[in-house]
């Protein structure tokens, strides 16, 4: 059995912490935006979860580069948990932009640019556990997805520039020269970013030590068969 | 006066934090149980061990 880390301790506490913080400063420091109410505070987590899900996809991408040099097992796992993350970000991403857009746009979704792009990443990004459960060598397994986590990073940035490349509805929050935002809805923006950057490495941790284990497990297996 | 959309912004933060609570929920239930399976084979392994001590 695994012993329980205390600095993964202290990140889990540091986490809930954080959190709670962001969630207070988004409802009572965050001013109300004039004309969209209330949905706008969807904004400060909805942004903040998608950044975690792009950031889940360049650790995948970096790891499987890592493991398609190095070989070691440790590289797999981390790709893994990295993708799970980032999909599971990028859904609560997806879902929590659709009821925004329901009272802005009248609709819950519309084929713009970033929704397909976005959209495709996913669907990238499914087609990686697909692709895993369909090899048995886990060093062919672990080999493929590397080469696939690092083609299929292609869309993350797709995704991020497409509002920037193509005509689209979904607003442009950061340019390049500043924010639009008022100051105390950047400080509740930059502090989201913050948490959920912190949450992200607290999840991944969790995540690879459960990775871990199961190869700990199918090794267990493998020697019960020998 | 902006417009009423807080039943969409309770929407919103239903799905983000049940999202991540369903996501925590996974991963503990998911170390459980392989921990649990851990433990069985290891188990089964030292009583095979045992058991093939005693008939040398």
């Amino acid at each position: 059995m695994q012993k329980y880390p205390k600095t993964l301790l202290l990140l889990d506490l540091a986490t809930v912490l954080l959190l709670a913080v962001a969630t207070v400063l988004v409802f009572a420091y965050a001013p109300l935006e004039r004309t969209m109410g209330a949905v706008q505070k969807v904004f400060y987590f909805h942004v903040a979860s998608n950044w975690v899900g792009m950031l889940g996809f360049l650790v995948a991408a970096v790891a499987g580069a890592v493991y398609l040099v190095k070989g070691t097992r440790f590289w797999d796992v981390l790709e893994v948990a990295a993708v799970e993350i980032g999909l599971v970000f990028s859904l609560i991403g997806i879902v929590t932009g659709s009821i925004w857009a329901r009272p802005i746009w009248n609709t819950w979704w519309t084929w713009d640019a970033r929704l397909v792009t976005v959209t495709i990443m996913v669907l990238i990004y499914i087609a990686y556990f697909l692709l895993r459960q369909g090899i048995d060598d886990p060093g062919r397994r672990a080999r493929y997805a590397a080469v696939y986590a690092i083609v299929g990073f292609l869309s993350v940035p797709l995704t991020f520039f497409s509002i920037r490349l193509f005509q689209s509805i979904h607003p442009v929050v950061i340019t390049s020269t500043k924010a639009q935002l008022s100051p105390r809805m950047k400080t509740v923006f930059m502090f989201s970013l913050f948490t959920y950057t912190v949450l992200f490495a607290d999840l991944l941790w969790h995540r690879t030590r459960l990775g871990q284990l199961a190869a700990h497990l199918e090794t267990l297996r493998q020697k019960m068969l020998d | 006066m902006p417009p009423d959309t807080t039943s969409y912004m309770i929407a919103g933060y239903v799905v983000i934090f049940l999202g991540m609570a369903l996501y925590v929920l996974s991963l503990w239930l998911r170390h459980r149980r392989i921990a649990a399976e851990i433990a069985y084979l290891q188990e089964e392994m030292e009583d095979a061990g045992g058991r093939g001590a005693l008939g040398r």
